[in-house]
């Protein structure tokens, strides 16, 4: 391989000139080794970096220049004389006058420039904690961004929210848009078609697997920064479509440095975190007499005592001689093994360069019989055509999937709130290999069912695009770029007529397919001018035409050929279709006007038009401007010979931006296919329940920002802050609208939301010496949101609903995104809880009130960094203040006598609250099953359904080690280092259930505050060596 | 690199050639249909259905008010708690309706007689459920999407005139010869004569619902319908399931069953009637229909009913659990069961009871015409040869003296205790306990649940509450017309 690559390298190459052997040692402004310093030949293919003691060795020809240079430090060029010993102290930037950060569209900005905070994560830190995706790389790193683990499943998606969610529309996506290269990409987490025509044997039951978000699909190993855009200002030019922010990804493209190759290779494991704690004291049973007695020659492994049919309950006697006690809410899970190894190679000369990868990674899921693989293959080029013309073409190709894990209402997750701790969950078979279940089929044996039943999701995608650039003179140049994002998800769900889910229909197969397919073409020409000796103005005017096509396709087989086991779908007895699809067009014209003045006051107005094909004709052009402004105090100061020593770097900004928002595809009233038809062979069609007004207008978000970027102290003390506020009017929803009117909801423009927040970014070096560093990062940020007005006669838009337990996330006016409601007490007109005349309280179940919000009060991370030679060690603290949580599980088992809070039995307890009379409650209760599973007494009781889900967590802790020259020297290296990581080891909670990061519902869902019966999430364990040669 | 020219090529065209706003497109769904595509059968079939489906949906709310049904878990609706009935308000209101009205628009404009008037009729059974249920209820104003995102509730005697109109103009146009209805015509496969008795059937039905408001005209308005109705169990307005679509008690009910999703069983109040509790019988043991259209569990003896409001109990101290389950392979639970919107069993009793009526009969009195008792005769009749009895049976039951009581004998407790068993799963039964006040004379052994809801104690529901989403989403026109559930609606009254 390496010599293939080298032959490559040779073709890029000029022809090689007799050159000596040039040594040295680059330190920095202390005199400590520099490691990492690119050393190149100007002019040339040809370069290396220092290693971690600093020291390089390049071959040069005498009169050649070598450029040194790192970002932060000012680049040095040295011309090689007669000496072959070149020892360089680079300088550092003190202003960071260079430090260049990603902007929208891909430009790089000085940092200095910009009017609105905007945070670049670079690939170092990205890929620290070894995360085999962008998502987990960057949480608790960026200030307002709120990432979460939705999922411990393999593959299962994590959620990202910029500055809180500003839309009222229950199924509106929240998601920033991923922009990798330039090209846009899809995030989307597709939920599945997953229930027989029966729909479930619950009500109202949503069953829900571990979907994959799908910017998983990227290698964080390819990646070589993440700048996050977060407000209006930052996202202006990318249109409606950036309304949520942007992530703009930047993959690595090869450098000058000739041939190298940069190998990662990750081990470890994942286990299942926090779980809820189950009393011990009392066995399977009820009445406290045992029911279920094993009997491997019964039908379902039990007999059962006297008058009952089936076991289920753990209201048993106390545990005898003989019992056990198992922790079935951890021993359901096992460690999955997680593999993560990728090969980069880059290559590169004068005119061109090449980065590679090859990238494998394995994850096998904590719930038995699931698993997710990717497998990713990359190549982007840059190549000179000649002076002026610049290609850079970019293609990846990925293969993910694996069995998806099974979480929501009759699924593994809900049969194991059910089952008892009396009976080993992992002991599921009967010896002529049918289920062992002790509740007769009342519920799943858990580990039956994820071994029996599962849903395979396969993944093929390609992202490609080209860039061509051409340089017409010095200040104008034009680039064209043109991509794609196409991808097809094969998902292939089986559920045998002996599970739950699958017993109504005798089993079912589902097979769908989904495809997805974007296309962009981005027009850009830049105009740079020099108006005078200190002013400078450059100009980009740009066009994108955006196509999304997306189409899937449904097929459901029910009624399973031998006695509903048969995993064959066209042995199936009847079958369903369906078929949905849509298509999105924008176009979009957009300019970005650039002002400087003597390199401390920075201008930036921009404006844009889109063309949106989801807006009636009449209304689907919109324009919407920005303006930002930067205003660097400390260069004033400095020009004026009046800047404080402590003052590093002052820099002011200010920012106003509008945005406007589509509609979904495709307004007006349709008529389709209900799920369950033809009804035997007749075919038939519905009116559909939510329509679309043909008079939408576009939806207005404006956005007003103002920060600070101040340093100190050489830089050693620095903070980063920003406010804005943030209002949404016009939005685009399905408003409720009364049933009787013929439908259920009606796509109009209705309802106006404002979000204020604040973030700040602020960092530390305590400890700055030759051998050792600590660094300090702190983030911090907070969002309220505020309901102004809903549409017109709407009281309430409910976002989700638990049913039978009452809570309910919904939004009134005045409210918050993320407010749960629930049912209260009946109570006093003091407010005191009123206790009836059997020693019990009651639920008023008439009407619902706040019980929490699901949102937090604020998000903070700590993230200390010590380096000791070639030793590291980082830490990332993060705490979550704030936000509750509904845990769906909880009710299951506390009727079935599971959890702890159920161990206090059979004594009489009075319960706190007071009498018809007013007179403290003195009437006894015997807390037995009864008094648990009562619904109006003790399991909806509103402080047990909405908990305080505040957690501190240590996120990451990551060691790493780099080999000292000494060693590499004597190996084939020129960096070696090893690493190893934890994720989730310290987690503290007063959340009784598993981690709270959990959510109920997939990756991408705007329903917040539902636990429970999600996958829950992991601890891991990873061991990382990574070659560089 | 072709690729790339060809997309580039297709980019630029699409910009320069074609303009902007055809590249855009017309924002039309390729994978559904706009109402221009569509003919009156692609929307017959899925209007008898959500038809179908509000019945059921109905039913299994107003079947625990009416004591056909009881639930396993206490303080629930068969404790006469308030029930919203949502999913029957969107059955009506969110499909049926808006399918039916759909299918009638565009009948009329091609002048397709008979899916005008099977429209109408459907239009008819749906308001109906709802007036009944609910009382003053959305019905001039319905359905009319963008026009009225909030309609107007009409009251319940002005949706009862809508409903005759809706059948006199049905009647006028199934009279007319069509033969353009096929095989969408899920109930009758297009024979529009049994549509057209259908007709008359609801205006019989809905006749002898105003008892309470005008009896004279309420009989005679029943009795002229009656001869034009239904001749046999062969005209019965019913929805037959299949293996593929589910009967809904069996989805709904039987099969959550078997992975204890319990909900309803049947209620000792039903049982007692045919069980000889009530109406003792002279030589047989008890009714044929019972093991017809419930099931007892491998270990059980009886079957035994539950009381209202106990949570499933037959007894409550000492607590002895009910029996009586729906399960899949009763008559009325079985995956292809049909659901009945109307049955010429039905309307026998409705002919004895006006009849009986008509002859002066009050709740108390004893005694009828020939022509009421031959009517309460042939529906029970009708019913056994529909639920499946045997010959034997049938003949024994018919001819034990407890029925076989001869015109002199007969009494309303009578007609109205075989109309309560033949119309078991139909929001009927709460119709007839509302227009008799739930008279103990009418309907003997009738009871106030177990720890009945609080709200009304001691007074009977007479209604569900309207939904909440109603409530939240049009909150004006329902404030304007809420009652509690225990006031009774226009035709019931004391």
């Amino acid at each position: 391989m390496k010599q293939l690559m080298l032959g490559i390298v040779f073709l890029f190459s000029n022809a090689m000139v007799q050159a000596q052997t040039i040594t040295g040692i680059v330190t920095d402004s202390y005199g400590n080794p520099f490691p990492g310093v690119s050393v190149v030949i100007a002019n040339t293919n040809k370069g290396t970096t220092t290693d971690f003691d600093g020291k390089y060795s390049i071959n040069a020809t005498e009169g050649a220049v070598l450029r040194f240079s790192y970002l932060g430090m000012q680049t040095q060029n040295i011309t090689v004389g007669s000496d072959t010993v070149i020892d360089v102290q680079l300088q550092e930037d003190t202003e960071q006058l260079n430090e260049v950060v990603v902007t929208a569209l891909g430009i790089k900005k000085e940092k200095r420039a910009i009017g609105y905070a905007v945070q670049e994560i670079n690939s170092e830190e990205l890929t620290r904690n070894s995360n085999n995706e962008v998502l987990g790389g960057l949480q608790g790193k960026v200030a307002g961004v709120n990432i979460t683990n939705t999922s411990g499943a393999a593959g299962g998606g994590s959620n990202i929210i910029i500055r809180g969610i500003t839309s009222l529309n229950p199924s509106a996506n929240n998601q920033p848009l991923f922009v990798v290269d330039g090209i846009p990409i899809s995030n989307d987490a597709p939920t599945g078609s997953i229930l027989p025509s029966t729909g479930s044997n619950a009500p109202s039951s949503s069953e829900q697997f571990s979907f994959t978000n799908r910017v998983s699909d990227i290698n964080p190993q390819n990646v070589e920064s993440v700048s996050i855009l977060k407000g209006p200002a930052a996202t202006a030019l990318y249109g409606l479509r950036g309304a949520n922010g942007v992530v703009v990804i930047t993959t690595k493209r090869g450098s000058q440095n000739g041939l190298r190759f940069d190998v990662k290779s990750t081990v470890g494991f994942n286990e299942v975190g926090k779980t809820p704690e189950s009393q011990d004291k009392y066995r399977e049973g009820y009445f406290q007499e045992v029911v279920s007695t094993e009997n491997l020659n019964a039908p379902t492994g039990y007999t059962y005592a006297d008058g009952y049919t089936f076991g289920f309950w753990s209201f048993g006697p106390e545990y005898g001689p003989g019992d056990r006690n198992y922790d079935n809410f951890r021993n359901m899970f096992r460690k999955g093994f997680v593999s993560q190894n990728t090969i980069g190679i880059n290559a590169g000369g004068e005119n061109a360069s090449l980065y590679g990868s090859v990238g494998y990674s394995k994850e096998e899921g904590i719930v038995p019989n699931t698993d997710y693989e990717r497998k990713n293959i990359k190549l982007n080029g840059n190549i000179n055509i000649t002076d002026k013309f610049n290609i850079q073409p970019s293609i990846t190709y990925i293969n993910a999937g694996g069995n998806l894990a099974n979480g929501g209402d009759k699924s593994v997750m809900s049969a194991l709130s059910y089952w008892t701790p009396t009976i080993d969950v992992n002991d599921y078979l009967l010896p002529n290999g049918e289920e062992k279940n002790y509740t007769n089929g009342i519920t799943d044996n858990p580990r039956y069912f994820a071994e029996k039943s599962y849903l395979n999701s396969e993944l093929n995608r390609i992202l490609a695009n080209a860039k061509l650039a051409y340089e017409f003179s010095d200040w104008f140049n034009v680039s064209y770029q043109l991509g794609i994002d196409n991808y097809y998800d094969k998902r292939y769900r089986y559920v045998p007529g002996d599970v739950d889910v699958g017993s109504a229909t005798n089993g079912f197969i589902v097979r769908e397919g989904i495809n997805y397919n974007e296309i962009t073409s981005n027009l850009y020409a830049n105009f740079t001018k020099k108006l005078g000796e200190d002013f400078n103005a450059s100009l980009l005017l740009g066009n994108q035409i955006s196509s999304i096509d997306i189409a899937r396709n449904t097929k459901r087989g029910e009624g399973l050929a031998e006695g509903g086991r048969l995993n064959n779908y066209f042995a199936a007895t009847n079958f369903f279709q369906d078929q949905t699809g849509s298509e999105r067009k924008i176009v979009g014209l957009f300019g970005d006007l650039r002002l400087d003045y003597k390199n401390s006051i920075f201008l930036n107005i921009t404006g844009r038009n889109d063309w949106s094909s989801t807006l009636p004709k009449a209304n689907r052009s919109f324009f919407y401007p920005s303006v930002s402004l930067s205003y660097i105090l400390s260069q004033t100061l400095k020009d004026a010979g009046s800047l404080p020593d402590f003052i590093s770097y002052a820099k002011f900004r200010a920012s106003y931006a509008e945005v406007g928002k589509d509609a979904q595809p495709y307004t007006g009233v349709y008529y389709d296919q209900p799920t369950n038809f033809p009804f035997g062979t007749v075919d038939g069609v519905s009116r559909e329940s939510t329509g679309a007004s043909n008079n939408l207008v576009p939806e207005s978000t404006v956005g007003k920002e103002i920060g600070a970027e101040l340093r100190f102290f050489d830089n050693r003390l620095g903070f980063d802050l920003a406010f804005y506020k943030q209002t949404s009017d016009n939005q685009i929803l399905p408003v409720p609208v009364a049933q009787s009117s013929g439908f259920n909801g009606f796509v109009l423009n209705a309802g106006e939301i404002e979000t204020n927040g604040f973030e700040a970014l602020v960092t530390i070096t305590p400890v700055k010496t030759k051998n050792f560093n600590w660094d300090i990062t702190v983030n911090f940020s907070t969002v309220d949101t505020e309901v102004i007005s809903l549409p017109d006669g709407i009281d309430e838009i409910i976002f989700a609903d638990s049913g039978f337990a009452g809570v309910i996330s919904k939004l009134e006016k005045g409210g918050s995104i993320g407010d749960l409601y629930g049912y209260d007490w009946n109570r006093n007109e003091n407010g005191e809880r009123l206790i009836g005349s059997n020693g019990l309280p009651s639920l008023n179940t008439g009407e619902r009130v706040i019980l929490g919000n699901a949102m937090p009060d604020w998000l903070g991370s700590i993230q200390h960094t010590f380096r000791y030679k070639g030793l590291s060690l980082s830490l990332l603290l993060e705490r979550k203040q704030g936000g509750d949580l509904y845990d769906s599980s909880q009710r299951n088992s506390i009727r079935n006598g599971i959890l702890a809070v159920t161990e206090t039995r059979y004594q009489d307890i009075i319960i706190d609250g007071v009498l018809a009379d007013g007179t403290p409650n003195n009437i006894p209760v015997l807390a037995d099953q009864n008094y648990y599973r009562n619904s109006s007494a003790f399991n909806r009781a509103p402080e047990l359904m909405v908990q305080d889900a505040s957690w501190w967590r240590l996120r990451n802790i990551t060691l790493s080690y780099e080999l000292g020259s000494k060693i590499t020297d004597k190996l084939p290296f020129d960096r070696v280092s090893f690493s190893a990581t934890g994720t989730n080891l310290i987690l503290t909670t007063d959340y009784r259930g598993y981690d709270p990061e959990g959510s109920q519902f997939s990756a991408g869902t705007n329903a917040y505050g539902f636990a429970g019966l999600n996958i829950p999430n992991t601890r891991s364990y990873l061991f990382s060596v990574n070659l560089n040669f | 690199m072709k690729t790339f020219t060809r997309y580039t090529l297709v980019f630029a065209t699409a910009l320069s050639l074609t303009g902007c706003d055809e590249f855009l497109g017309d924002n039309i769904d390729p994978n559904k249909s706009g109402l221009e595509e569509l003919a009156p059968r692609d929307l017959m079939p899925t209007s008898i259905y959500y038809t179908s489906s509000a019945h059921y949906s109905i039913a299994l709310g107003m079947c625990q008010y009416s004591q056909q049904l009881a639930t396993y878990f206490q303080q629930n609706t068969d404790a006469q708690e308030e029930t919203q009935l949502a999913g029957g308000w969107s059955n009506i209101y969110l499909q049926a309706l808006p399918d039916i009205q759909t299918m009638l628009e565009l009948a009329e404009s091609q002048n397709l007689t008979g899916y005008q008037g099977i429209a109408k009729v459907l239009q008819a059974t749906n308001l109906g459920l709802a007036t009944d249920n609910w009382g003053d209820v959305p019905a001039s104003q319905a359905t009319l999407g963008e026009g009225d995102f909030s309609p107007a509730f009409d009251a319940q005697e002005a949706v009862y005139e809508q409903i005759n109109s809706l059948l006199d103009e049905a009647i006028v146009l199934l009279g007319q010869s069509d033969s353009s209805v096929g095989s969408d015509d899920l109930i009758y496969n297009g024979d529009l004569s049994k549509w057209l008795k259908t007709a008359y059937f609801l205006k019989a039905k809905y006749s002898l619902h105003l008892t309470e408001v005008d009896q004279a005209s309420a009989v005679s308005g029943a009795l002229s319908a009656i001869s034009s109705s239904f001749t046999s169990n062969e005209d019965d307005y019913e929805l037959e399931y299949n293996t593929r679509n589910f009967n809904p008690w069996y989805a709904g009910v039987v099969l959550p069953n078997n992975t204890g999703n319990f909900s309803v069983l049947l209620n000792d109040q039903l049982i007692s009637a045919m069980d000889g509790t009530q109406f003792p019988f002279a030589t047989i043991d008890e009714d044929p229909r019972i093991p017809l259209i419930s099931s007892i569990g491998e270990n059980d003896d009886d079957f035994l009913g539950a009381i209202s409001g106990t949570g499933g109990a037959y007894q409550v101290d000492p607590r002895i659990s009910a029996t009586a389950d729906l399960a899949a392979d009763d008559f009325y639970s079985a995956q292809t069961a049909p659901i009945i919107l109307g049955s010429y069993s039905e309307l026998k009793f409705i002919e004895a009871e006006a009849r009986f009526l008509q002859n002066g009969g009050t709740p108390t009195s004893t005694g009828s015409t020939a022509a009421a008792y031959n009517a309460y005769l042939a529906g029970i009749a009708a019913n056994m040869d529909k639920v499946g009895v045997s010959a034997a049976d049938k003949a024994a039951y018919l001819a034990d003296a407890s029925v076989a009581v001869g015109a002199s004998n007969l009494t309303l407790a009578l007609i109205m205790r075989e109309k309560f068993i033949a119309t078991f799963l139909n929001p009927e039964s709460f119709v007839d306990l509302r227009r008799y006040d739930f008279s103990t004379a009418v309907f003997p052994g009738l009871s106030l649940p177990v720890d009945q809801n609080p709200d009304i104690a001691g007074r009977w529901v007479r209604r569900a509450q309207y939904p909440s989403s109603e409530q939240t989403r049009n909150g004006d026109e329902v404030a304007r017309v809420m009652q509690t559930i225990d006031t009774g609606v226009w035709w019931d009254r004391d």
